[in-house]
């Protein structure tokens, strides 16, 4: 039983420590990882691009 | 509560944390993951002629799993069951004394980057390896002790991991690893699992090598500013920025990941003496091998000799996107982390024990946390638009091989926002389907376009560039994807019936087709045999000693 309280426990806390972490890692946010979301967001938009990349290095 | 408990409670955890968003109708299409309605079993896809057997025997398992499961529901089984078993698996595999360990082994192997990053990129068959590898570990020690069935479990956990090429060859591999010198029939029916691709390509007329300029598109990647072999050391490394989490790019991944790696070192040695004579050193050869090929075609010496091997010796295109290979060594940093954070917790009072345990239990998600929720909403359910089904009907109707223009592999669809995904028109349609399997690359910015296998796709691709029709004698249907991939030149058409003309999908009958001798392609299908007899034995012994030992 104390197992499965310290995981219920564990669980919370980790639930908190995530809402940080995803806030974290968006203000740290790569450019180049941005530039990339911001390409493929883009190609999704225009139906009339070129054939797709199949990803970028 | 049993420890068991606690590891089905993690992998539930996960499962829901992950997957959340897949509660939503319709169907996950990133990259590779390309799920359908009902995937036919067409010879095309089953035992591939024109190209590389990659998808073999994946699809032709979705093909017989949608007779009897629709595929928005295979997806979400076989996702769900992959990162389950994955969980469950190392949870029961790490030689733990408290249960608290269990929960970090699986929660810790259940939310790697590796995990994250072949979600993204959509290769869950490559994921059913990385899930049952635990378990095909755990079936071999247990072989190692003697224990009646285990040689089966090994071969049934071998079965699971091997529906892909890179799978088959991890899984054999690992089998090896552990097989004892007298026993020589488990690895022989491990390596008899891989007959489906070997004899596929085997009985093909493609040539089994590849472009060398692919060596440097999908080496590994660095993901901050720790390098490649930092990210390599973290199980991250993938070559596709577009599959990496945003997390991974920060400033201290690279400090949490040589944290990690020391912590690492510290459970290896109780790793070493819990399991029988010998198995951690052999487990840590086998991490330490997949790491080095993960790196191989990012180290400038060893690319070129990757770069000669692609085009020189047939089949070696498998290892120029080494970073699959990071399998074993995933599993084993995990383990060595969950006996690492036990170390550290005997050496504490009961409480703060627990909340070490509990902290290393919770570390991957808060490293990680854009793994949950669907990869931060990137796992996003879609619906196909109402043209693909009417287009399937009709080709149902009358079956004959399709070219799916434009030509492009890979296709970014507005009703399917942010990701590209492979041309849903070879699962959808119950027909062999011709399409473009050239690669386009982004390398900041240049582009490199990376020569594709088949060469019925180059024939129609080079009958278009030159402004002719893109049927011939040998083709029944032309599909137009309206909404992707680009203008269709009108020449293209000439000569065509229309059939269907939707707001996303265009078929066009050629009335000139003339259907060519039907192809059976016995060596694959000798293959499927041999594996499925072995998958049949493994079945009937594993059944059989469970029997016995009641």
């Amino acid at each position: 039983m104390t197992t499965f309280k310290t995981l219920l426990v564990g669980a919370a806390v980790g639930a908190l420590l995530a809402v940080a972490g995803v806030a974290a890692a968006m203000a740290v946010l790569n450019p180049t990882a941005a530039d990339v979301a911001t390409r493929m967001a883009d190609q999704a938009s225009d139906p009339n691009e070129p054939p797709t990349f199949y990803g970028s290095r | 509560m049993p420890p068991r408990w606690s590891i089905y409670g993690c992998a539930a955890l996960v499962v829901t944390a992950v997957l959340a968003p897949l509660a939503r109708a319709g169907y996950v299409l990133r990259y590779d993951m390309v799920f359908v309605p009902r995937q036919s079993l067409t010879w095309d896809l089953v035992a591939p002629s024109g190209v590389l057997p990659r998808a073999v025997p994946q699809d032709a398992l979705v093909g017989l799993s949608a007779l009897i499961v629709p595929g928005w529901l295979a997806q979400r089984l076989v996702l769900a069951g992959l990162l389950a078993a994955a969980a469950i698996g190392a949870g029961r595999l790490v030689p733990a004394r408290r249960g608290l360990t269990r929960v970090v082994a699986a929660i810790g192997y259940a939310w790697t980057p590796f995990l994250a990053e072949r979600l993204l990129i959509g290769q869950w068959g490559l994921l059913l390896c990385y899930a049952a590898l635990p378990w095909l570990v755990r079936a071999a020690l247990d072989a190692g002790r003697g224990r009646a069935g285990a040689g089966a479990r090994v071969v049934l956990a071998a079965a699971c991991a091997s529906i892909t090429p890179t799978g088959g060859i991890i899984a054999l591999a690992t089998t090896l690893a552990f097989a004892r010198r007298r026993a020589p029939v488990v690895p022989l029916a491990v390596a008899a699992l891989n007959a489906p691709w070997l004899l596929v390509a085997a009985g093909s007329a493609t040539p089994a090598t590849s472009s060398p300029d692919a060596v440097a598109s999908f080496a590994a990647r660095a993901e901050n500013w720790g390098g490649v072999l930092v990210a390599l050391a973290g199980t991250g490394g993938i070559w596709n920025a577009g599959a990496v989490p945003a997390s991974r790019t920060g400033p201290l991944v690279p400090l949490i990941t040589l944290g990690l790696l020391v912590a690492a070192g510290f459970g290896f040695g109780r790793l070493r003496r819990r399991w029988p004579d010998g198995a951690a050193t052999r487990l840590a050869r086998l991490a330490a091998g997949g790491l080095l090929l993960a790196a191989w075609g990012a180290l400038p010496g060893p690319a070129g000799l990757l770069r000669w091997a692609v085009v020189a010796v047939p089949g070696a295109g498998l290892f120029r996107d080494g970073q699959k290979f990071l399998i074993p060594y995933a599993l084993g940093l995990i383990l060595c982390l969950a006996l690492a954070a036990e170390r550290i917790a005997e050496r504490l009072p009961a409480a703060p024990g627990r909340l070490v345990l509990a902290g290393f239990a919770l570390l991957p998600v808060v490293a990680l946390p854009d793994l949950a929720w669907g990869a931060g909403g990137k796992l996003r359910p879609v619906s196909y638009p109402a043209d693909w089904a009417s287009v399937a009907g009709v080709v149902r109707a009358e079956p004959g091989p399709v070219v799916s223009l434009p030509m492009s592999a890979y296709r970014s669809y507005s009703w399917n926002p942010g990701p590209v995904v492979y041309d849903p028109a070879s699962r959808y349609l119950p027909a062999e389907v011709i399409a473009d399997d050239r690669l386009r690359i982004a390398l900041g910015a240049a582009t490199r376009t990376i020569r594709g296998e088949s060469e019925t796709a180059a024939a129609v691709r080079a009958r278009v560039e030159a402004g002719g029709p893109a049927a011939d004698e040998r083709v029944r249907w032309v599909l137009v994807q309206r909404d992707a991939g680009g203008p269709v030149p009108v020449a293209a058409l000439a000569g065509l019936v229309p059939v269907h003309l939707g707001p996303a999908l265009e078929l066009y009958r050629n009335p000139g087709y003339r259907a060519p001798a039907g192809r059976v392609p016995l060596l694959g299908l000798a293959g499927y045999l041999l594996a499925g007899s072995v998958v049949a034995i493994a079945g009937w012994r594993r059944f059989g000693s469970r029997r016995e030992n009641r």
